[in-house]
């Protein structure tokens, strides 16, 4: 692969495709309201969609909507291959 | 980051790399399809071009909801905007969209309210702050963006705010599929499948694709190795002879999808008859509108639109780019008339549009092989 390239100097990504959806950790819940944590940064999102996250879920975020809760990560590590 | 540095490993990237090379029959030319945008950035973001072998061709889809959306929508939207009694809020990436009379972004200098939001409930918000003006949310995505609107929707019925609309272009992903497998010139053996929009619909829409057309589709996210792994899947299959919907991306994606969002999609739109996407022309039950009972939050119903169709201007390639039958750097105005500062089609104006990723970085790959190539050809 090339060089790591440093995400906060990428050019800005489309907000309209849903492939620049983030995983977020919900950090304080209120109602169908959600506090969430990405790499450091805190937003509200909207959890209508995932019922029932709880404080703690990570889940799939995008356009201010909770798509999804996230089963553990699996990357391919040299082991399995 | 949790979630993302496992999935930019080098020396796993190597590995995976050299397995796949491992499987590549002599002789034999692939040619394998990333319908989205996102895996076009991948792609050339970080290279992998380069680590697969040159028997491998990535094909570049049409999953980048800004290059399919055609010229006379975006004309649409800007005659919302410019009413004097709209407050139009779109996403960031529009606003440089070209219409056929300029775009948002010169329709905002000339005094349009246009705002870019994040989310359609931020749009929702300013309705809320602003009840003396209309607030119109330029809705546009596939299904990952859709639920979205959804939700919005919903909440401004249970809210009853009279003043808030949606411009509804919200597209789906399999019928655009289904138009490139039932092209003359199809020449694929697989696809590297949607990742976020299945997180909605699921893994089920794409069976069709094995089961009729005989190839194989690996849903896959979007990280590196991600690519790199559902390259080695669909390898596997073409290796063994088998042809499947596989899911690499199972930490986000589940075959039944969210049924929480496919019902907030199903409550407030519904499929259109027939919709026009760029390059591709008009494909049948292809995008979404609003559903009869949200009339009321429907900007189509509530403003009188022209909905003309507008041809591409003659220097854009942009249709045969998103067939895949042109690569970016072979558009006659690449990188020359049409940059990402100044774009003259759709696919340079967002950073998942093939050409804006090939031209921020796939170009210096590219120079350094011509390069190459120059130094070792015979004098």
């Amino acid at each position: 692969m090339s060089d790591p390239i440093d995400d906060a100097a990428a050019p800005e990504r489309c907000i309209a495709c849903g492939d620049v959806a983030v995983i977020a950790e919900i950090i304080k819940l209120h109602g169908l309201t959600a506090l969430v944590e990405h790499d450091g940064r805190h937003e509200t999102m909207a959890i209508d969609l995932v019922p029932t996250a709880t404080v703690g879920d990570r889940v799939l975020c995008h356009a201010g909507v909770a798509l999804e809760l996230l089963a553990a990560p699996q990357p391919p590590s040299p082991g399995v291959l | 980051m949790q979630h993302v540095s496992e999935y930019r490993d080098e020396a796993v990237a190597a590995r995976l790399a050299q397995r796949i090379a491992e499987l590549v029959e002599p002789g034999r030319h692939y040619k394998l399809m990333e319908v989205c945008g996102g895996h076009t950035h991948t792609i050339y973001r970080h290279g992998i071009e380069d680590l697969l072998p040159v028997e491998i061709e990535l094909v570049h889809g049409p999953g980048c909801p800004v290059c399919v959306i055609p010229m006379g929508r975006q004309d649409d939207a800007i005659a919302i905007a410019r009413r004097p009694e709209v407050i139009f809020a779109t996403f960031g990436d529009m606003l440089r969209v070209p219409g056929s009379t300029g775009t948002l972004l010169e329709a905002k200098a000339a005094g349009a309210d246009v705002r870019v939001v994040y989310s359609p409930l931020d749009a929702l918000r300013i309705a809320h702050e602003n009840p003396d003006r209309e607030v119109v949310f330029f809705a546009i995505g596939f299904e990952t963006t859709a639920p979205s609107t959804a939700v919005t929707l919903l909440r401004a019925r249970n809210e009853q705010v009279a003043n808030f609309s949606v411009f509804a272009n919200h597209v789906t992903v399999v019928p655009a599929m289904r138009a490139i497998l039932d092209s003359p010139n199809l020449d694929l053996d697989g696809f590297i499948g949607p990742g976020h929009v299945s997180t909605v619909i699921g893994t089920a829409p794409y069976r069709f694709i094995a089961s009729e057309h005989g190839k194989p589709l690996v849903v896959s996210g979007f990280e590196p190795l991600d690519v790199l792994q559902s390259v080695h899947m669909l390898m596997l299959q073409l290796t063994e002879g088998r042809c499947e919907i596989e899911n690499q991306y199972a930490r986000v994606v589940r075959e039944e999808g969210n049924p929480q969002a496919l019902a907030a999609i199903a409550e407030t739109m519904q499929l259109r008859s027939t919709f026009e996407w760029r390059g591709l022309g008009f494909i049948e039950a292809s995008a979404m509108e609003l559903r009869p009972e949200f009339a009321p939050w429907d900007a189509e119903q509530r403003f009188e639109l022209a909905a003309a169709r507008v041809a591409d201007p003659k220097a854009c390639q942009c249709g045969d780019v998103l067939k895949g039958v042109l690569r970016p750097w072979e558009c006659k105005v690449f990188g020359t008339a049409c940059t990402p500062e100044q774009p003259i089609g759709t696919c340079m104006v967002s950073s998942e549009g093939a050409c804006a990723a090939y031209y921020n970085y796939g170009r210096l790959t590219r120079r350094r092989d011509r390069a190459a190539a120059a130094t070792t050809a015979p004098a």
